[in-house]
């Protein structure tokens, strides 16, 4: 056993059964275009009352988005008992559960935090802006993955757990918003942006290290 | 069953058991009184155990020294009072180190002799001559007051003298308060097939799960459960593991790369189940029998000196069957066991044991 070809060994599986379901890759995206599409339509299509809400938007849009592949992250390995083999496989838990989330934000993350600001500079945000918003995604959408991972981890067992999930991560989704978009906010009103970015980055490794030992323990804890 | 004959009983009668307790040096024989002041300094009824030797069988120096080592770290774990003792035999050559261990509870002896393959131990409690402790059959002609027959461990009603690979004491399990199985004890030795008969419901994947390791003993208050597994071992349940959208290819790499000792590569196990020509297609498009064919090539990679297999023989055609029992035939005589589930006959026809649920 060689931890580091296991973990290859697992991210190139799992990447290997998003790209067998790439149609279900399209959906998260198509339905952050639909939030988007939506709001001129509520709002009214005046430029001036859209563009201060473009960064925003473009962020609950990724995140609410990036639910709708959470609840299936562990779903199919479970029901079709390669939990199981996980669980007992001599390579350490937490090394195959880091595999996953990476995967997990490749396949849904990364494509959503591309997609997003496209997204925010048709609503008409600031060319300026551009960069903070992209940044921000790029530091906050594998924390998205990190946390709706363990989540998904907590709730693998339950029939239905949909909405359970969603109560689950809300809370814990609102700081990575709360500095994403405040980036965005602060560099559309001319202030630094640095520091809400800094909150996301200094998040990251811990949420790299940790991450995958709560999600490890949790899988053990529910399937026992 | 090992069967302590005449020779060795001599063998052992001649030995004589020094330990050394609060810097003294006392020496006991089979048969005799304990040492004056012995039991005084202990506090207590002991018993010299060693690791070394296990079944009567020498081994090098190297090995013992690590059992002794991992006697050692068993009876601190137990929290088990011992001094530093000697087997001294009439040939310098079965010399073999020990601990004087005091010992209240009988059962907690056995269960270490038992686990290190001891053949035997030396018991001294107040009143009554050393005697030696039997954990292997002995003939009938040399019972007497010097020798007493340890009750068989639980679960073991003849004791085989495979090398244990699984021992589960007291298993319970309750699902929502309601009991499922046990109190259940079983030990599976190298070279043995379980097999675990029982109707629907009688709880045969449950048990099998248990003794994975998948779900966790309900604890009765009075007699904990306890598992001990040599190694971790291969699971195969009624979900085969395996991923329908990936190959069968895919899949058994996959698993290769969990192992902890690789063994076949997959496209030769895929083809040891008969399977060649169909490794690039996606599981999904496979019939129940040949995924079930493709589950099994996972022990061939994967090799795992213990199996636990739930219905294998489901899903199976003939030729399916005689494969299962081909594989489980070299499994055994490579010195692993398979515990197995059946819900009505099978077509095994080797020797196996039995555990009706």
């Amino acid at each position: 056993m060689r931890p580091g070809r296991a973990f290859l060994a697992a991210l190139g599986r799992e990447l290997g059964i998003a790209w067998r379901r790439r149609g279900e890759l399209l959906q998260p995206l198509l339905f952050a275009a639909l939030i988007c599409a939506m709001l001129p339509l509520a709002l009214g299509p005046e430029a001036a009352r859209l563009r201060p809400m473009a960064g925003g938007m473009a962020w609950i849009a990724a995140l609410l988005a990036g639910l709708l592949g959470l609840e299936a992250l562990f779903r199919r390995d479970a029901e079709e008992g390669v939990l199981d083999q996980l669980l007992l496989a001599a390579v350490p838990l937490p090394l195959l559960f880091a595999a996953k989330l990476l995967a997990h934000w490749l396949a849904f993350g990364l494509p959503l935090a591309l997609l997003a600001p496209l997204l925010a500079l048709w609503l008409g945000l600031p060319p300026a802006a551009l960069p903070t918003l992209l940044a921000g995604l790029l530091l906050g959408t594998p924390l998205l993955s990190a946390i709706g991972g363990v989540a998904a981890a907590l709730t693998v067992g339950i029939r239905g757990s949909g909405i359970l999930l969603v109560l689950l991560v809300a809370p814990l989704y609102l700081p990575v918003l709360i500095f994403g978009a405040g980036a965005v906010e602060a560099s559309l009103s001319g202030l630094p942006a640095r520091q809400p970015l800094m909150f996301l980055a200094a998040a990251l490794p811990a949420a790299a290290v940790f991450a995958p030992w709560a999600g490890a323990k949790a899988l053990r804890a529910v399937a026992t | 069953m090992p069967v302590l004959d005449p020779e060795l009983l001599a063998a052992f009668r001649a030995t004589r058991y020094e330990a050394a307790v609060a810097g003294l040096r006392f020496a006991a024989r089979i048969g005799e009184p304990p040492p004056a002041g012995l039991l005084a300094l202990t506090g207590g009824p002991v018993a010299f155990l060693t690791a070394a030797n296990p079944g009567g069988r020498r081994l090098p120096e190297p090995a013992n020294r690590r059992r002794m080592a991992e006697l050692e770290a068993a009876l601190k774990h137990l929290g088990l009072a011992h001094w530093p003792a000697w087997h001294r035999a009439e040939d310098p050559a079965w010399d073999e180190p020990a601990f004087l261990v005091r010992c209240e509870d009988l059962e907690a002896l056995d269960r270490l002799a038992r686990r290190f393959a001891q053949l035997a131990t030396v018991r001294l409690a107040p009143g009554m001559p050393a005697r030696l402790r039997c954990y292997a059959g002995t003939p009938a002609a040399a019972e007497g007051e010097d020798l007493e027959l340890a009750p068989p461990a639980a679960g073991e009603a003849a004791a085989s003298d495979g090398l244990r690979l699984l021992a589960a004491e007291q298993l319970t399990f309750r699902r929502n308060g309601e009991h499922i199985l046990g109190p259940l004890s079983l030990t599976v030795h190298a070279g043995e097939l379980w097999l675990v008969e029982g109707a629907n419901g009688s709880g045969k994947t449950t048990l099998l799960r248990l003794l994975a390791g998948l779900l966790e003993p309900g604890a009765e208050e009075d007699a904990p459960a306890r598992i001990e597994r040599a190694a971790p071992p291969a699971f195969l349940g009624h979900q085969l593991g395996l991923r329908a959208e990936l190959s069968a290819l895919a899949n058994l790499r996959f698993a290769r790369a969990l192992a902890g000792a690789p063994g076949l590569a997959p496209s030769a196990a895929l083809a040891a189940v008969g399977l060649s020509g169909w490794e690039e297609r996606p599981v999904a498009e496979l019939s129940a029998g040949q995924r079930k064919r493709v589950a099994l090539a996972r022990l061939l990679v994967a090799p795992a000196p213990l199996w636990l297999l739930d219905e294998p023989y489901a899903n199976l055609d003939g030729a399916g069957a005689e494969l299962l029992n081909r594989l489980l035939e070299q499994q055994l005589a490579r010195d692993g066991a398979a515990v197995i589930t059946a819900h009505g006959p099978v077509p095994w026809r080797g020797p196996c044991r039995r555990l009706a649920l």
